[in-house]
Parts: structure tokens; C-alpha cells; sequence
């Protein structure tokens, strides 16, 4: 029985009439486009009645007399598995989840909350744009959204989690977070949409291939993580989350399994082909290394020569950079270098070790990447590597050649520990380039070049491209039996727990953006 | 609020259906057969699964979101996890969604040893577009559809693994 | 000259085949050691072994240059090919009787001869041996190969000239889809060989694959040891083998038999070697080609005759004279040969390369194992995928099949996946239990390639349910501990 003396009467009335916004048709509209609502969505993510919304009666500006609450944003906090998160979700169904200045004061201010306690904040986004209505209001208040993004950058956990379209400036507020999740079919990116671009260019482009999921996953490296419906897409945002600490200064969660061996450590040394020119799959290598299933993926179809993800090693948090030698042989080109940089710097900020797991024959030669500027990109990779503090280890298990092995967190580039497999070649460069170049005029000389080239190439990599030439000279710190590798590396993430770095005092570095 | 986490009907989606009821987080019904299961870790990752008294040997081979691949008995089984709510999406957005770019990926890992068309080419469905030679095995990687070439993602003499893209095919209006 | 020594240029369960007769001959064997499979199971059954894992440029078993070098530095008496790689390379046996080393096979002459399409169905025709009707010289124009097609009548095959084994051939089945056929067939011959010429032959809609086995002496003598089924095949590879067949009647078989002598007559081919056939429904027989080596698939042959293909292949070798006549030579019994290849017949047969983790093969009487594999060796993707052949033998037909299923019941291989559900689910198809199938039998009878228990596909969905159930419940009620600072730690970053 409610307590109907007056102040309360009130409380529950408004209680009241803000549950029956939330009625059949409320629903139906978004189920009609096969989206879920903003409440289904935060009910979705959040520990069962944790979630608390905060400046739920507000109403948009200059329109007081309006029935619904809200101004088309649900902002709160609650827990995710017992940890507290600041969370804003928007609501299509109100003014197309259109950002008026109430709805991005509502934002602003969990945004500051979050920063002020230090817990992550998850935007769920699923908004038309600026609300043209309200002018320049509107254009300020994403300026202030974007002001807390950055100020929060590197500080909490940002997350954006597109349900629905962002378009305009909107796009911008998800670009300056550190994670955007996407679902498949429903969810789009884009500055200009499609009639703009008919309008301005002529061109005929759909919302898919403009800005859906697939496209921001695959082609622009926009989207880190999709899904197939909303409900693994929230889930997907849960799993990421343990994975992360709470800010800056925390460590990232420790899980508590102890089922956690991943099996048959000798098939490691069997996973690499005889011919060194072969590809496999270095996610495999990564499965059989890190804890069991623990492996978290990111930006898994864009820039596919490099793999990046979230793991546990002996139960705590690491990120693993890793080249791909099953794409494009795993060669360093400009999508891959931003890629790894940006979750390097993540990492680095968030106090996570980096592992990397180096076969790399170079960067990608040619005109293309050439012209745009892979110098300035592949920069960006090296700066992220050398700048970084948190614990950071390489295992070279194959090729590492030339600027590309230096890149990739190499010993005198500040990397900790760099161990190599017995089938590691370090070198300027590949057995058959070098050749070509060292022996060029004993090749043009002689009877039999095609024999004399592999008699040489062979020679090249008994005397130069092996493993063993670096740990002579101190470049590898041990060559190591792959079956041992996860010991290893346990073992040596553990004296590296306490690593501290001192960083020289600075406003910023300049990096190469 | 409307309680989300209390789904008990999922469908799994592979080279055929399977309906499964959940009751209390627990196995209750397959495909509206109330059987007794019983799944059982025997060493590593191998486990004995029991249906009605008959066991199969079962193994885990990956997870992915909602896709899951397990080996049973030697055979492989990829399934797609949906929720009750995630079939009636795909329901909804199929029947919206109009004609698509098909893409191609390699069966296999292995050599393309000859491209047979050039970008732009009109194909028709069943046609061979590249050979694809593993173990020396030769492979004819067919159009699934009528067509033109959109793009070709591999070279003659290029190596490939399973799932690598090879050509989209652009059905056109 | 007897034979002391052979260098055994192969690898896997050929090479321990070969070398298991040498030993009961008492003839030393060499085997080589190569960087790709360092530690193969053939290298226990060599008495001596050449390591040349050293020269990772070249591969050993298709260089004749090394195999002659290694021949003479260790002072081999003899070669032996195997199957595959240099066995039906004319240019081993010449280089071989170059440097007076004993080739284990037939002439240089026969290689050539008989590996040449063209010559081969030239000397069939010569002895009236029935061929397939086909096109007199090579096709390049679709004007003539329709003039040609329609001298023969269709269905017709389209063959690129320069192909083999399976590759550049398409079946016409009307005069509608030659334009396009024609096409396809000299754009991927032009891909594939550089070489757009094609042959049509006749083609015949799903026949059996019928194969005699002979034995020839240098002295002009000449048996056959009966014929092998093989008509369970995929793209052209033999999955599975059986002798005798059971499409032939000993009429039949005699009639055939005496075709495949008349041809090796002409070549005066000597050593072992196979003649192929094609039967129609009207078991009308058509000579396609003979193979002048040793097959996969000889130990059927093996079995149901009792005789040792290899000994004789030896002996043939240093000049002896066949002491086997063909009255000698019974029927005894029927033998099935199963390939178990590292494939996984539910992805179209897709090579499947890795650590043999467990591999158990029973102890039964009526079970012959050939094999290069046991547990803990690896299978990798340099050669073919054969992992083990089974060959099982039974009074009947019948006896045979189900001793088959009781092999197959008891067989694991674990780590790779193997064509093992592919044979049990052979073994359930009424078509091969009948004995009544031809080519086309993977495509027409078999139901699925793969074999599934009842309640199979709810195990699956039960297993794959409770993983992601799992997770789910992982990702929604996991407990994760905070990982507190060190206080050294935190020293360090307050102070700076």
C-alpha cells in the first residue's frame, strides 16, 4: 500500500506516470524495427535492480507542457557484475533520440560523475542527431559531451554502444570513447548520410554501405566489436568489461578460475609450418598460450594482418598484440599500425601488460601506402610501443625483420623481456631479399643463379636469420622452447608486477598523429 | 521493467535446427523431447554426453559470441545461439533486407592456382571463377549467383587459408 | 645381379611397405631424412638412413639428381620409387641405367609410352583392345570439337590435352551446353597448363573403375593377379578399394584380363603395373590407361592372392624369371581397402593437417595396417594426406564388410580429422553393401558423406547449449577480485 500522506502522494504519483510512459506502445514501436528500447536495453545490461536513474522528469527546453519525461535520454548508474557503472542510454522513440540541451546536460552530467568517482561510463546510442529545433543549444551541448569525452580519455573507461543510428556531430562523442561496440543490420555511423551525399556528390549510397556495422568493422576500423542481435552486443559489453579496470589507477579485475590450463602446450611448436613462408593462424598460438576461452578479440575484421585482443594469463588481465601471418603475411600496413597503436596506448593508460607475439616480415611496400603516409602511421605504432610503461613482453616466433622487428616492441625500443622460439629469424631482412642484394653480382655470374640462390638463402639463414645471432648479442634476452612459453611468460609478467616507469614531466608528447 | 534475462526458448541455427528449452539454467527440452542429458568432462576437453542412456563423445572446438562449434563423435556442428528475441529480429530484417553482394570466401586452405575471369566479367551461378588447388586436389570455386564480378581479393600463385575472401559477386538490380 | 641394397625414394607407409619385403629378402634399405618430416615413423624401418634435412631447398623424392648422387656416394645397388613423386618419371630409369644403378620398375621406354595419353590409346587401338570413341588429333576450335561431337554423339568428356588425373575435363551432356563447356574448359586449360588444345573422348555415364594387376619378367613373361574395384572415388581420387569385383564374372574377368596382357605385350612392359579400365552398364570394358608403378591401393591384391607384389618387383629387378605362371594365381577370399586419409569429409574433404594425438588401430586377424602414422607423429601439408590404409579381408563379400564395420567401431584417430566417418557411413549404404555402384557413387547413393549416430545432431545442440550457457553465465554473474596496487607500487607513483 503506497503511503498517501502528501509529499509522498506526489512521489508516487509521478513514480506512476513515469512506468506508464513506458507502455505497450512504447515498446511495439522500436520492436517493429527489430531494436529493443532504451529501458529493455539498460535492464539488459545492469545487475537485476541495480540501476538507478537519475534527472528522469526533466523535460526538453521550451516544451515544459510535454507529457513524457525524459527529454529522450535514460541516464543512471547501477552495477555490471557487482561493479559500479555510470551509464546514459538513448531513446528513439522520444523525438527520434534527438539531442536537445536538457538531454545533453543529462549526459554531461553522469559523464562527470563517472569521472569524478572513477568508474567506467557506457553510452548506449540510438539518436537521429542534433535536435534542429533547438539551434545552436543542441550544437553546444555535444560540445560539452565531447569536452567530458576527452577530459575522461585515458582516465575511466569510456564505451559507446551504437543500437540505432549516429549521424553528424553525433558520431564524434563515440570516436573520442575507447570502445564502440555495433549490431548488425540496425545500427549506423556516418558525418553525411545518404541524401546529403546524393545531394552534394550524386552518388547513390545505402546506410549499409555508408556507415552499417559491417562496414565500420571491416573497412574503417570504426566499430571494435559486432554483433549479430542487441542482446550479445550488451553482452559483449559486459564481457569487455572484465576485462577493464574501473580507471587509471586501479588494476584490472583478477578472476578467480582455476580451470584455466590451456591444454597441450607441446602442439605450440607444431602450429608454425615448415616453410617459413606458409601461413597459420596466430590465433591459435594465442589460445594455446593464455588462459583457457579467456582470449577476447577486438577489431577482429579490420586490418586482419594484425590481432589484438584481451586475455588472462595465470587468471590476470593482458592485451596481446600479434601479427597475423595468415593475412598479407602478416606485414605492418597503415590500418594495422593505427589498429595496434590505439590499443596499445589503451593498454598502456589502463595499466594492462602488453604481450607481443612478433612474426612480422616488414612493413608493406608500395605506392599506395607510400602516399599515404605509412611513415607518419607506422610512427604511431613505434611511439605507442616506446611510450608505454606498463609491463611489456615480446615472443619473436617467427620472422622479425628489419624496421618492422624494431616496431614491434623490440629489447632496446624499451621492451622488458624478449624471448624467441627456436624458429625465430632476426634480420634486416628475409633470407631470399638479401640475397638478391648481398650476392647480386655472384648470382648474375653464375652457370647455375637458380641453385647457387638457394644454396645461399640457405646459408643466410644458418649464419644471419635465426634466433640465435640476437641472444648472442644480447637482443633476445632467452630463446625459448615453445612448450615452455606460457610458463615463461607467467613467470615473468609476475616480476614485472610492480615495474614502475617514470615518465619525464610534460604537457603532452607530441605523437606522429 | 521488463525482464530480459529470463529467456528459456533458444533456437539453434546449422545444418538444421534445433530447438531448446531452458528450465531453472538447465537442459530441459530438445526439440520438445524430454530426454535425459547428461554432459560429463572426462579429461581436457572432452566430454561424454548421454541422451537417453547413449553417450557420444563430445568436444569444444570454439565460441564466439553466440556461435559455437563442437565436435561430436568426430563430426563437426556449428551453430548459431539465438534467443527467442534474436530470431524474431532476424525474422523482421530478412524480410526487409533486399538483394546482397555475395561473397565468396576459400572452402579451404590451400593454392589458387588459376583465376578464370576478370573483374567487371559477368558470371553465371555455377560457373567457375578460380581453381583452388590443396593436397593436390584441384578445387573449382564456383559463382553462387548470377552476376558480375565486383572484386577479386586474390592472385593466381596466391596461398590462402580457409575463410579468406575471394571474389564478390554483385547481383545487380 | 642380386640385389643388396635399395634406396627407398619415398616416405610414409609406402616406404615401410617396401622396406618390410627388403628385410625379408635381406636386402639392406636406405631411406632419407628430410627437413619436413624429421621425425617420420618410416625412418625406424630403414637400416640405414641418409639425413639431407640440411638441403631445405630442394625436396629429396622429386630430385633425380640427389637420388643418383646418394645411389653412387653410398654405393646402393638399387631404387625403388614407391608411388607418386618420381615413379612414373621415364627420365629415374634412364638416369639410373646411366650410372648402373638398378631401377626397381619398368623401362624408361614403357614410362613413356604408356604415361602418353595418345600413344597409349594408339597401342590399344593397334591390338584391338576396345577404347572409348574419341576425337582422331587435338581439338582447338569449338566448330570442330562440335563437328567432332557430333561424329561421337553425346554425353561427350572434354579433355585438355596437357591435363591428367582429374584436371581440365567437363562433361557435355547435349549439343546446347558445348559453346559454354568448350569455353569454360579451354579458359582453365589455358590457366592452368598454358596449353588450350583439348581430345574429346565419348564419355560414359556412371561407369565402374576396373583395374587389372600385372607382373611382367624382362624375359617376355607376362600374368595378371586379377583386377581391383574402384569405383568409390572423389574427383578422381580412390577413397576406397576392394579385390575381386563384384561386377565380374570369371568369363569376364578373363576377357579383360587377357586385354590388359595383350597391351603390356606391345609396350614389352615388365615389372608391376596396372591396367585401367572403364565397364558401362552393358559391361562393355574400355581401356583408359595403365599406371607403370606401384598403386596405393595393392595390397587388396596382396591379400586375395597371396602374392608379394614388392618380392616380385625385386626380383623382376635383377633379372629373374617370373616363377609364378597364371594358372597359379587363385582367387582366395575378398579384401576391402579402406584410405583413411587426415581429411574432414564434412568440409568437402579439406586437408586436415596436425599432431596425431591419439591413434588406435585393433589387433584383428583379418586387419592389415599400412601405415606411416602412430600416435604423437604429425601429418603436414607438404605431402598427401594418406594417414593409414586398412586393408580387411573376409571369406565373402559379405564377411569382409562386416568385418569392416567391426574395424571401423574400434578405430580412434584423434588431433586430425580423418575420412573413417566417411567408410562407416559406406558401410551403411545399401548400394556398396550390394556390391551394385559405380562412379557416381558419392554423389548418388551416398546419403551424406559422413557417418552420424542416432541423437547425434541433440548431443551436439546439447553440448554446444551448455558452452554457451556457460559463458553467458560467466559473463552475467562472474565474480572478478580487485588486484590491489602494491604499495611499492604506489609509493613509486605518488612520489613520482
Amino acid at each position: 500500500m503506497n503511503d498517501n500522506r502528501i509529499p509522498f502522494k506526489r512521489f508516487h504519483m509521478r513514480n506512476e506516470s513515469l512506468q506508464a510512459q513506458y507502455n505497450e506502445k512504447y515498446f511495439a514501436k522500436q520492436h517493429a524495427k527489430g531494436k529493443l528500447t532504451a529501458v529493455e536495453r539498460i535492464d539488459f545490461l545492469m545487475d537485476e535492480g541495480s540501476f538507478r536513474e537519475i534527472d528522469a522528469f526533466v523535460k526538453p527546453l521550451g516544451r515544459e507542457s510535454q507529457k513524457e519525461y525524459g527529454d529522450g535520454v535514460i541516464v543512471g548508474y547501477g552495477t555490471i557484475n557487482g561493479r559500479k557503472v555510470f551509464v546514459y542510454a538513448q531513446d528513439f522513440t522520444f523525438m527520434g533520440g534527438s539531442l536537445g540541451s536538457v538531454h545533453a546536460n543529462k549526459i554531461q552530467k553522469v559523464q562527470k560523475m563517472a569521472l569524478k568517482m572513477g568508474h567506467p561510463i557506457v553510452g548506449l546510442i540510438d539518436s537521429g542527431g542534433a535536435r534542429i529545433q533547438e539551434g545552436v543549444a543542441s550544437l553546444a551541448g555535444y560540445a560539452g559531451i565531447f569536452m567530458q569525452n576527452v577530459k575522461s580519455s585515458g582516465v575511466i573507461p569510456q564505451i559507446s554502444v551504437i543500437l540505432g543510428p549516429a549521424a553528424g556531430g553525433a558520431v564524434y562523442s563515440p570516436a573520442l570513447t575507447d570502445f564502440r561496440f555495433m549490431t548488425r543490420d540496425t545500427s549506423y555511423m556516418f558525418v553525411t548520410g545518404p541524401e546529403v551525399v546524393k545531394e552534394v556528390l550524386n552518388e547513390d549510397v545505402t546506410f549499409e554501405d555508408l556507415g552499417g556495422a559491417e562496414v565500420h568493422a571491416t573497412e574503417s576500423g570504426v566499430a571494435d566489436l559486432i554483433f549479430n542481435d542487441e542482446e550479445h552486443t550488451l553482452m559483449g559489453v559486459k564481457k569487455l568489461l572484465s576485462y577493464l579496470p574501473s580507471n587509471n589507477v586501479e588494476n584490472a579485475p583478477v578472476n578467480q578460475d582455476e580451470d584455466i590450463e590451456p591444454g597441450k602446450p607441446e602442439k605450440l611448436s607444431l602450429l608454425l609450418p615448415d616453410d617459413a613462408n606458409k601461413p597459420y593462424d596466430v590465433a591459435d598460438v594465442i589460445q594455446l598460450i593464455v588462459d583457457k576461452g579467456s582470449f577476447y578479440e577486438i577489431a577482429e575484421n579490420h586490418a586482419q594482418n594484425i590481432v589484438i585482443g584481451m586475455a588472462r594469463l595465470n587468471n590476470e588481465v593482458i592485451g596481446i598484440v600479434a601479427n597475423q601471418p595468415k593475412v598479407l603475411a602478416g606485414c605492418l600496413d597503415i590500418n594495422a599500425s593505427k589498429k595496434a597503436a590505439r590499443f596499445v596506448r589503451f593498454c598502456d593508460a589502463f595499466n594492462i601488460p602488453l604481450l607481443v607475439l612478433e612474426d612480422v616480415p616488414g612493413f608493406m611496400p608500395g605506392k599506395y601506402q607510400e602516399q599515404n603516409a605509412i611513415i607518419m602511421h607506422g610512427a604511431k605504432l613505434l611511439y605507442a610501443f616506446a611510450e608505454a610503461t606498463v609491463p611489456k613482453i615480446t615472443v619473436i616466433l617467427r620472422k622479425a625483420f628489419g624496421g618492422a622487428y624494431i616496431v614491434m616492441n623490440s629489447k632496446n625500443m624499451g621492451g622488458d623481456f624478449n624471448f624467441a622460439w627456436p624458429t625465430a629469424q632476426v634480420a634486416v631482412m628475409g633470407p631470399e631479399g638479401a640475397v638478391k642484394i648481398l650476392n647480386r653480382k655472384e648470382l648474375a655470374e653464375s652457370h647455375s643463379p637458380e641453385e647457387l640462390r638457394r644454396q645461399l638463402v640457405a646459408d643466410y639463414k644458418e649464419n644471419v636469420a635465426n634466433p640465435y645471432v640476437a641472444d648472442e648479442k644480447g637482443y633476445i634476452d632467452e630463446v625459448i622452447d615453445p612448450a615452455e612459453t606460457r610458463q615463461v611468460l607467467i613467470n615473468a609478467f609476475a616480476l614485472l608486477e610492480n615495474k614502475f616507469e617514470q615518465s619525464p614531466t610534460r604537457k603532452h608528447g607530441n605523437m606522429p598523429l | 521493467m521488463k525482464l530480459l534475462h529470463s529467456t528459456k526458448n533458444y533456437t539453434l541455427t546449422g545444418e538444421k535446427k534445433v530447438n531448446v528449452q531452458i528450465r531453472d539454467g538447465k537442459l530441459h527440452k530438445i526439440n520438445n523431447r524430454k530426454a535425459a542429458f547428461e554432459i560429463e568432462l572426462i579429461e581436457n576437453d572432452e566430454y561424454v554426453i548421454k541422451v537417453n542412456e547413449k553417450s557420444h563423445l563430445g568436444q569444444v572446438v570454439s565460441l564466439k559470441q553466440n556461435e559455437v562449434t563442437v565436435m561430436v563423435n568426430g563430426n563437426t556442428y556449428n551453430f548459431t545461439v539465438e534467443t527467442e528475441l534474436g530470431s524474431k529480429r532476424k525474422e523482421k530484417l530478412t524480410k526487409d533486407a533486399g538483394k546482397k553482394v555475395s561473397k565468396t570466401t576459400a572452402p579451404l586452405p590451400g593454392e589458387i592456382v588459376a583465376v578464370l575471369v576478370t573483374e567487371g566479367q559477368e558470371v553465371h551461378k555455377g560457373e567457375p571463377v578460380m581453381i583452388l588447388e590443396a593436397m593436390k586436389m584441384q578445387n573449382e570455386i564456383i559463382s553462387p549467383i548470377n552476376g558480375k564480378i565486383k572484386a577479386l581479393h586474390v592472385k593466381s600463385e596466391e596461398t590462402v587459408m580457409k575463410d579468406q575472401a575471394l571474389f564478390d559477386v554483385d547481383p545487380g538490380k | 645381379m642380386k640385389i643388396n641394397s635399395i634406396l627407398i625414394a619415398n616416405r610414409g607407409e609406402i616406404a615401410i611397405r617396401i622396406a618390410r619385403t627388403a628385410k625379408q629378402m635381406g636386402i639392406k634399405t636406405y631411406m632419407f631424412l628430410s627437413h619436413h618430416e624429421p621425425n617420420a615413423l618410416h625412418l625406424n624401418h630403414a637400416d640405414e638412413v641418409i639425413d639431407v634435412s640440411d638441403n631445405t631447398y630442394i625436396n629429396v623424392y622429386t630430385n633425380i639428381d640427389k637420388l643418383i648422387e646418394t645411389a653412387l656416394k653410398y654405393k646402393i645397388d638399387a631404387i625403388h620409387p614407391g608411388y607418386g613423386f618420381l615413379s612414373e618419371n621415364p627420365y629415374l630409369p634412364r638416369e639410373c641405367e646411366r650410372n648402373n644403378i638398378i631401377f626397381i620398375g619398368p623401362s624408361s621406354k614403357a614410362i613413356y609410352e604408356m604415361g602418353n595419353k595418345g600413344m597409349a590409346r594408339d597401342k590399344a587401338l593397334k591390338n584391338n583392345i576396345p577404347v572409348l570413341q574419341g576425337s582422331e588429333g587435338v581439338i582447338n576450335t569449338l566448330a570442330e570439337a562440335e563437328e567432332t561431337a557430333k561424329f561421337i554423339g553425346y554425353p561427350i568428356m572434354l579433355k585438355a590435352v596437357a591435363g591428367g588425373g582429374g584436371k581440365g575435363m567437363r562433361v557435355v551432356h547435349k549439343k546446347s551446353e558445348l559453346p559454354l563447356m568448350f569455353k569454360l574448359a579451354t579458359n582453365e586449360a589455358k590457366a592452368l597448363f598454358d596449353n588450350d588444345s583439348m581430345l574429346i573422348e565419348k564419355y560414359v555415364e556412371n561407369p565402374r573403375h576396373i583395374e587389372f594387376q600385372v607382373l611382367g619378367d624382362k624375359h617376355g613373361n607376362l600374368i595378371h593377379l586379377f583386377e581391383r574395384e574402384c569405383s568409390i572415388q572423389r574427383k578422381h581420387q580412390k577413397l576406397l578399394e576392394e579385390a575381386p569385383s563384384a561386377a565380374l564374372t570369371d568369363e569376364l574377368r578373363e576377357k579383360i584380363g587377357a586385354d590388359a596382357i595383350k597391351i603390356c605385350k606391345a609396350t614389352s612392359y615388365y615389372s608391376a603395373g596396372t591396367v585401367e579400365f572403364l565397364l558401362d552398364d552393358q559391361l562393355n570394358h574400355y581401356f583408359m590407361e595403365m599406371n607403370t608403378r606401384i598403386q596405393v591401393e595393392h595390397p587388396v591384391t596382396e591379400e586375395i592372392t597371396g602374392v608379394d607384389i614388392v618380392e616380385q618387383q625385386i626380383k623382376i629387378a635383377q633379372d629373374e624369371v617370373l616363377q609364378l605362371k597364371q594358372d597359379d594365381i587363385k582367387l582366395n577370399g575378398w579384401a576391402i581397402e579402406l584410405r583413411v586419409n587426415a581429411e574432414d569429409v564434412q568440409a568437402g574433404f579439406a586437408p586436415s593437417t596436425g599432431l596425431v594425438e591419439l591413434m588406435e588401430i585393433p589387433n584383428k586377424k583379418y586387419l592389415r595396417c599400412d601405415s606411416g602414422y602412430q600416435t604423437g607423429k604429425v601429418v603436414i601439408s607438404s605431402f598427401d594426406s594418406l594417414v593409414a590404409k586398412l586393408i580387411i579381408t573376409g571369406k565373402t563379400r559379405n564377411q569382409a564388410i562386416k568385418n569392416c564395420r567391426s574395424v571401423l567401431s574400434d578405430t580412434t584417430i584423434k588431433g586430425v580429422k580423418t575420412t573413417l566417418p566417411f567408410f562407416k557411413q559406406v558401410m551403411q549404404t545399401p548400394a556398396f553393401v550390394q556390391g551394385n555402384y559405380t562412379t557416381s557413387f558419392i554423389e548418388k547413393d551416398l546419403a551424406q558423406s559422413f557417418f552420424q549416430e542416432d541423437d547425434e545432431i541433440i548431443a551436439a545442440a546439447a553440448l554446444a547449449m551448455e558452452t554457451y550457457l556457460k559463458e553467458q553465465n560467466l559473463i552475467n554473474t562472474g565474480k572478478f577480485g580487485d588486484k590491489q596496487v602494491s604499495a611499492w607500487a604506489m609509493s613509486k607513483k605518488i612520489k613520482g
